[in-house]
């Protein structure tokens, strides 16, 4: 009876509990060349292209393109945008064949999934559209 | 047998028969319940050589013990909690003493095992850890304690900017009151702070302080619904109990130790010289190595049973355990008497 209940522990547990943050070298390797499509809460939220050299190209859901860069710090992966001086500093996590980017100590239920990962470029509203 | 040290943890779910037990037999489990997180935890504390150590490395074993022992903590928590609401609110076999016993021995074991273990899945990565975690806290009426410990208390600890950081010569009872509203708010400008991040407004439905409120109401709701006004008042006692105990270990273990100003606005880094610690072995466990404190703030992602014991040369050390100064704490003067040479003694190190 014991076993048992160890057994049904023991699964999910393994299951949820294999995060790990990615190394910043790990992120460059899964991003660069991609555009990654990631929801919240299973709602669409955005998409990123990744370009070499640490650059970016981010789409809010219904929004116009920013362009940016990451870089690390503190073992976190910092994003400047061009519209806004203040990096946004993020740990990128995977589990199996789960991503996800969660902001420091947030509640994983809020983490941006990423949902699709493509080599196609980013589908930008004008008027920059593209690389 | 090496993992005898772990397989030890399970002293954390030693309570929950006991208390099961006293809400179909009586009051005596419940004695039995309590003198185990008591006495007896205080007897194996004094005469069990304190744990100073532990650097043997973390086997497979441990760290798979260290998962499951506090997903099975919460979710005894969960079950235990709506019983013993329903059963003392309803039953009516039980005498005022029996009833007092009962009451004292679910409030101790929620507000320090209970908490310990959530406090420690919280701090976890894995989503089914933090998810029970959160729900433990609120459970408790203390959903907020989840942001606010893992992204205020862990920031600015040692700090003024962190409200759960008890000051030189603040009495306990004026600290509750300052970290149970100041950890409110600070931890609703965090996730406030977040949603910007994402490009959200304030307040925008993902923000979890609606599930903390919305859960706790809830609860409290479904509390009212199955055992009245009765059951409403029995819960929110016991979840005041726990919230008092949560305070009492937040202000023991950080009393009057700040990090040191630096050049400009800057503080010293979050090093061991900032929390106090208890090296008993025995009430150590029961609280998954909460009371390691100074390892666990300057390696806040180690799992419990990596947590070590640092030697008393290194990191502030309290005289007795911290079941023990928790009741101190509830005299301020003895309290001051006793800690603020301590705190002098740690401040006036570089």
């Amino acid at each position: 009876m014991l076993r048992i209940f160890f057994i049904l522990i023991f699964f999910p547990t393994i299951a949820f509990s294999q995060e790990q943050s990615m190394t910043p070298d790990e992120f460059e390797a899964y991003s660069e060349g991609k555009t990654l499509f990631f929801s919240q809460r299973n709602q669409a939220y955005g998409v990123e292209q990744y370009l070499k050299g640490r650059k970016s190209i981010w789409s809010f859901a219904n929004g116009t393109c920013v362009r940016g860069n990451w870089y690390e710090e503190k073992g976190l992966i910092c994003f400047v945008y061009e519209n806004n001086d203040r990096p946004q500093c993020w740990t990128f996590l995977k589990n199996g064949e789960r991503y996800s980017a969660r902001l420091p100590d947030a509640d994983p239920a809020n983490d941006l999934v990423v949902i699709g990962r493509t080599d196609g470029p980013i589908a930008c509203k004008g008027p920059d559209v593209g690389v | 047998m090496r993992n005898l040290k772990t397989f030890a943890s399970l002293a954390t779910l030693v309570p929950v028969p006991c208390l099961l037990l006293s809400l179909v037999h009586g009051g005596l489990w419940a004695f039995v319940g309590l003198l185990y997180m008591t006495f007896f935890a205080f007897l194996v504390d004094e005469s069990v050589q304190t744990d100073d150590g532990n650097s043997s490395p973390v086997s497979h074993i441990d760290n798979f013990i260290g998962a499951v022992v506090p997903l099975v903590q919460g979710l005894s928590h969960l079950m235990l909690l709506p019983l013993v609401i329903f059963v003392t609110a309803t039953g009516t076999g039980f005498g005022p003493v029996e009833f007092v016993l009962i009451f004292m021995a679910f409030s101790l074991y929620f507000g320090t095992f209970s908490i310990s273990n959530a406090h420690e899945m919280i701090h976890r990565s894995g989503r089914l850890h933090h998810f029970l975690g959160k729900w433990v806290f609120i459970s408790l009426l203390f959903g907020h304690h989840v942001t606010a410990h893992l992204a205020v208390h862990h920031r600015f600890v040692a700090t003024d900017k962190d409200p759960n950081s008890a000051r030189l010569d603040e009495s306990f009872h004026r600290f509750f009151r300052r970290a149970w509203q100041g950890s409110f708010w600070a931890g609703l400008q965090v996730e406030n702070e977040r949603l910007r991040l994402l490009g959200r407004r304030a307040m925008h439905p993902a923000n979890p302080y609606f599930i903390y409120l919305i859960g706790a109401v809830v609860l409290l709701g479904l509390a009212g619904a199955v055992a009245g006004l009765t059951g409403v008042l029995i819960y929110v006692a016991l979840a005041f109990f726990a919230q008092l105990q949560l305070l009492l270990s937040d202000y023991v273990q950080h009393y009057g130790l700040r990090r040191h100003k630096l050049a400009g606005r800057q503080v010293e880094p979050v090093s061991a010289r900032h929390s106090w610690n208890a090296p008993h072995w025995f009430s150590s466990l029961m609280m998954v190595h909460a009371p390691r404190h100074s390892d666990h703030h300057t390696h806040p992602a180690k799992t419990y049973p990596a947590l070590l014991c640092m030697p008393k040369s290194d990191a502030p050390r309290l005289p007795y355990s911290i079941p023990v100064m928790s009741c101190l704490a509830l005299v301020p003067v003895l309290w001051r008497r006793v800690m603020n040479p301590r705190v002098a003694l740690w401040q006036n190190q570089s």
